[in-house]
């Protein structure tokens, strides 16, 4: 399955303006300014949206990371990802606590501050999709795993033959905070996911 | 001095929640999912309700359902991470007087609370 240019760039700028909300709203929680990447999207092993727009960088993984993970279906479905190393994740943690003073409650208070940051973050990335492509979706509950990635990616960043993957990496310089927002779609539900691209590029 | 009900269940934002209530001279009270809160609305009968969206055990569709058999139900202002539109229209149907999207603004949240727990003063 390949994109044509215009899917491409559809996708692109979906992907572009549910990042850049996510961003924003991570700038609202944590007060510091967030800086976002190129957005990323890859198609099985190749990297289909690189032809539109070369120097697309590599998916982060990072060192054990800690994922946040929250799936959505609808007329196509698939999984997001609020993904971190360790190492960000806890200095994460360290800025959300100064938010709430019941932040002496420990690991469980910050794997529940970061599994909300996901919540809040992904909706907003899968939500603007939902809304430019014109589809409702149904989301899960947040799900916080930490050192246990679950992510279909690869050491080498590729993801599996029939993923299509899309997001963007962000960064926080004040707090040494990087992480990545992803949205691994359904390879059983490409088709409508294509249908509802296509509509919105005939509707435009 | 109003009561109002926090149904969320993550302990982090309903910390936050709390400690908006509290700074505006109200009593929060706190449930971790859509059961909890159906009880802690008959037991404590507050006054306004905060209600999330996307819980375990009964999601705040599920609350917003069963409230419509209440005979003199608390007004709940639906506080999600959900930006979808349809979303919106379909608390608004079950009775829902408000939607704000999180993270929570202060002033929004301050400014919606203290409007509806006035409303329902002079209707009382």
């Amino acid at each position: 399955m390949i994109f044509t240019s215009d899917q491409a760039q559809l996708l692109f700028k979906v992907v572009e303006i549910g990042s850049k909300r996510a961003a924003h709203l991570l700038r609202v929680l944590i007060g510091s300014e967030v800086t976002l990447g190129i957005p990323c999207l890859k198609l099985g092993h190749s990297l289909s949206g690189a032809d539109a727009q070369p120097g697309t960088p590599q998916v982060y993984v990072g060192d054990c990371p800690t994922v946040v993970s929250m799936t959505f279906d609808g007329a196509f479905g698939g999984t997001s990802y609020l993904v971190f190393d360790s190492e960000s994740a806890s200095r994460l943690g360290v800025v959300l606590s100064k938010e709430d003073p019941r932040a002496e409650c420990g690991e469980d208070w910050r794997n529940s501050a970061i599994s909300e940051v996901g919540n809040i973050l992904l909706n907003s990335l899968v939500g603007a999709m939902g809304n430019v492509l014109g589809e409702v979706l149904s989301y899960s509950t947040p799900q916080y795993c930490d050192n246990k990635p679950q992510l279909n990616i690869q050491s080498d960043g590729n993801v599996g033959l029939s993923s299509l993957l899309a997001g963007s990496q962000f960064h926080i310089e004040d707090h040494q905070v990087s992480g990545a927002f992803y949205i691994q779609l359904d390879s059983q539900k490409h088709q409508a996911f294509f249908r509802a691209l296509n509509r919105t590029l005939i509707a435009a | 001095m109003a009561k109002v009900l926090i149904v969320d269940d993550a302990v982090f934002m309903r910390g936050l929640m709390a400690d908006i209530v509290e700074g505006s001279g109200h009593t929060p009270i706190e449930a971790c999912d859509g059961v909890e809160g159906l009880e802690a609305i008959k037991r404590e009968r507050p006054d306004l309700v905060f209600l999330d969206l996307a819980m375990p055990r009964l999601d705040g569709f599920g609350v917003l359902e069963a409230l419509l058999g209440f005979d003199d139900p608390p007004p709940v202002i639906v506080l999600s991470a959900d930006i979808q539109p349809e979303i919106q229209k379909r608390v608004f149907n079950l009775g829902a007087i408000e939607f704000l999207n999180k993270p929570p603004n202060v002033m929004d949240i301050v400014g919606t609370m203290e409007a509806n727990i006035s409303s329902q003063k002079e209707a009382v």
